[in-house]
């Protein structure tokens, strides 16, 4: 690998999301927010509709990046909210390395750039998530 | 504010049930309870489920008006790994607020909240670093 190595790496799609994936989500994390699911509250503020929590896409995006590096090795995990998520939408979550692994330690330092886009190609949220690697992990071994 | 003043102190503890939960919430696939399985990496947004009912800091704190707040970035780092089976004991504190003139007009408010999370021998295991966004009136 090296740093112009920045092809996608993976891809996963998540969804259609469901009103009652935005509730189970919101019930497992505390967030109630209402405008993610009291349609009356969405609209009393401006919106057509309720729009999906973003810690949601989040989550599906740090779940794609710990099956890809293992959930163990991620120590930082940082996202930007661009767009709004609609119930319905298909997300596809995709994966890029952009640093270049060094292999003198004897864990291996990754970056990998998360990108959520919906079914129309518009980015819903990015993400980076950094983690130390074992250097016999099949992630590296898959390069 | 300060990190010494925090908006709300809150005990949290890592439950498995939660960390099942949020798994199945957000497509992550569960490990056995007897392994004190890692918490996948978004999981500390959990600590909102400790907090008072309704607590909202940047309502409570800056007058944000909830109908036109968003939440514009997130971030986690981990000094160590969370496991299911810790208690850990957060606080969220106010980090830094500015303001910009909003693209429909009016001002755009930005605060930045800090979770900083330690065990229970005060050590610190995890910081979440939450942006919150207040836009403008004038839309």
């Amino acid at each position: 690998m090296n740093p112009s190595d920045s092809q996608a790496i993976a891809t996963r799609e998540f969804g259609p999301i469901s009103r009652t994936d935005i509730v189970r989500y919101q019930g497992a994390s505390g967030d109630l927010n209402p405008i993610h699911h009291d349609v009356e509250f969405a609209k009393s503020a401006g919106f057509d509709d309720v729009f999906v929590v973003g810690m949601l896409i989040a989550g599906y995006l740090a779940t794609f990046a710990s099956d890809l590096v293992g959930v163990e090795s991620i120590t930082n995990f940082k996202i930007r909210f661009q767009a709004q998520t609609w119930p319905g939408d298909l997300i596809t979550c995709s994966a890029k390395t952009i640093m270049q692994p060094d292999k003198s330690g004897p864990l291996v330092h990754v970056t990998l750039e998360l990108t959520a886009k919906n079914q129309n190609g518009a980015i819903a949220a990015t993400a980076y998530a950094d983690a130390e690697i074992p250097k016999d992990s099949s992630f590296l071994s898959s390069k | 504010m300060t990190k010494d003043n925090p908006a709300y102190s809150f005990s949290m503890q890592v439950s498995y049930g939660k960390y099942l939960e949020f798994a199945a919430a957000t497509g992550f696939k569960p490990k056995p309870e007897k392994d004190h399985p890692v918490v996948p990496p978004t999981f500390l947004a959990t600590a909102e489920a400790w907090l008072p009912p309704g607590a909202w800091p940047a309502g409570e704190i800056l007058g944000f008006d909830l109908k036109r707040s968003l939440h514009g970035e997130q971030e986690f780092t981990y000094i160590k790994p969370v496991r299911v089976g810790d208690r850990l004991n957060g606080r969220i504190w106010l980090e830094s607020t500015f303001s910009k003139a909003g693209s429909r007009g009016g001002e755009m408010r930005f605060s930045i909240w800090v979770t900083d999370f330690d065990d229970e021998n005060g050590n610190s295991v995890a910081q979440s670093k939450m942006t919150i966004i207040e836009t403008g009136s004038g839309k």
